[in-house]
């Protein structure tokens, strides 16, 4: 990893990239979240799956001498946190990066969501440190 | 010349994502996980002694990491030392690689990455309408009354991608890009339930 001092520019950098993305695509758009979820019009699906393959190629075609991360596990936590995760996104209508595209785009929706968002992760985090007590398997690098 | 009135087609925006995805991964050295960067931010003590203890272990040679391990272990087993009348060696100090900033600028670059994402979106604001921002109510197209649904949606995102571990950018554009089964397991589940709740809540709220 590069030093964390060329990091930080560069995090704002593909953060503008990123933001200009969704919203170009969409995935900030409350109107076509539903759509998409009506499976009324997949355009930003195959955009998503279309994306996911050429990151696929990168990966294993271009970058074999990288060093791909561990084996992550299936697990129930992974099973029961994706699930969660799938109601929230179809009632919210947003997904993490997209609640702060919808804040970009002067949305109050979307700093309600993304201030939810803060209280679901803290309250997670707090009855895992008190009670739950799952490995995640995310590291915090 | 990109219409920047309708949104991009499906491969316009599968180019967008890769673009973005592989570009942070080949300069910055590692994937984004977008729910990760909200625990962090709200997390700033224990992501700052990770960005941290990675940059030590980052920037230590071999040799420097066992000196230091070596000098550790002997630390440790001065009392044994002692008693068998070795002379304990001196601790080595710190390798001068040792760069207390980098908790810091780990920080900032997760906060540097969901500023960047807002002013994204408010560029691509200002390049649509060139009007001044003006803060609008919910946005539309919500079953539930608005707020509710956000905040409850809200809340189950934030507690469901921890629990499962990432959110649609680490499992879903990261994870399956990667290959890992457990990631495609993931997303598949996310989109399904978000599909499956939607259908729910629009059969009950049809509008």
């Amino acid at each position: 990893m590069k030093s964390t001092q060329i990091q930080a520019p560069l995090h704002l950098f593909w953060g503008i990239a990123l933001g200009l993305t969704i919203s170009r695509i969409g995935f900030h758009d409350a109107n076509e979240i539903k759509k998409m979820f009506l499976l009324q019009d997949l355009r930003m699906l195959f955009a998503f799956m279309g994306g996911t393959g050429l990151i696929l190629v990168y990966f294993f075609g271009i970058v074999n001498r990288f060093e791909l991360p561990q084996k992550r596990k299936v697990t129930a936590p992974l099973a029961i946190g994706s699930l969660l995760f799938g109601i929230g996104w179809a009632l919210a209508k947003a997904c993490p990066a997209a609640s702060l595209t919808q804040i970009g785009h002067g949305s109050y929706s979307g700093a309600i969501t993304l201030a939810s968002i803060f209280a679901g992760i803290g309250l997670f985090r707090f009855l895992n440190r008190k009670y739950f007590r799952i490995e995640t398997q995310s590291c915090n690098i | 010349m990109i219409p920047w009135t309708t949104y991009l087609p499906w491969w316009g925006g599968a180019l967008g994502l890769a673009s973005v995805a592989i570009g942070f991964h080949y300069s910055v050295g590692k994937p984004f996980g977008f729910s990760g960067t909200l625990e962090k931010i709200i997390y700033p003590k224990e992501t700052t002694l990770a960005a941290e203890a990675d940059a030590f272990f980052s920037n230590s040679s071999e040799q420097e990491l066992t000196a230091l391990l070596e000098a550790a272990t002997q630390n440790a087993m001065q009392a044994s030392a002692k008693a068998l009348s070795i002379e304990p060696a001196a601790p080595a100090p710190l390798s001068k690689g040792h760069d207390l900033s980098a908790g810091a600028w780990g920080y900032l670059s997760q906060i540097l990455f969901v500023l960047g994402i807002l002013l994204g979106g408010l560029l691509d604001f200002w390049l649509s309408s060139p009007t001044l921002l003006a803060l609008s109510p919910a946005s539309d197209g919500h079953p539930l009354k608005p707020i509710l649904a956000c905040i409850a949606g809200g809340l189950l995102v934030g507690f469901g991608t921890r629990l499962g571990g990432g959110c649609t950018s680490g499992h879903g554009l990261f994870g399956c890009g990667q290959g890992q089964i457990a990631s495609v397991l993931a997303t598949c589940l996310f989109l399904s339930t978000a599909i499956a709740t939607t259908f729910a809540l629009h059969y009950f709220y049809p509008n």
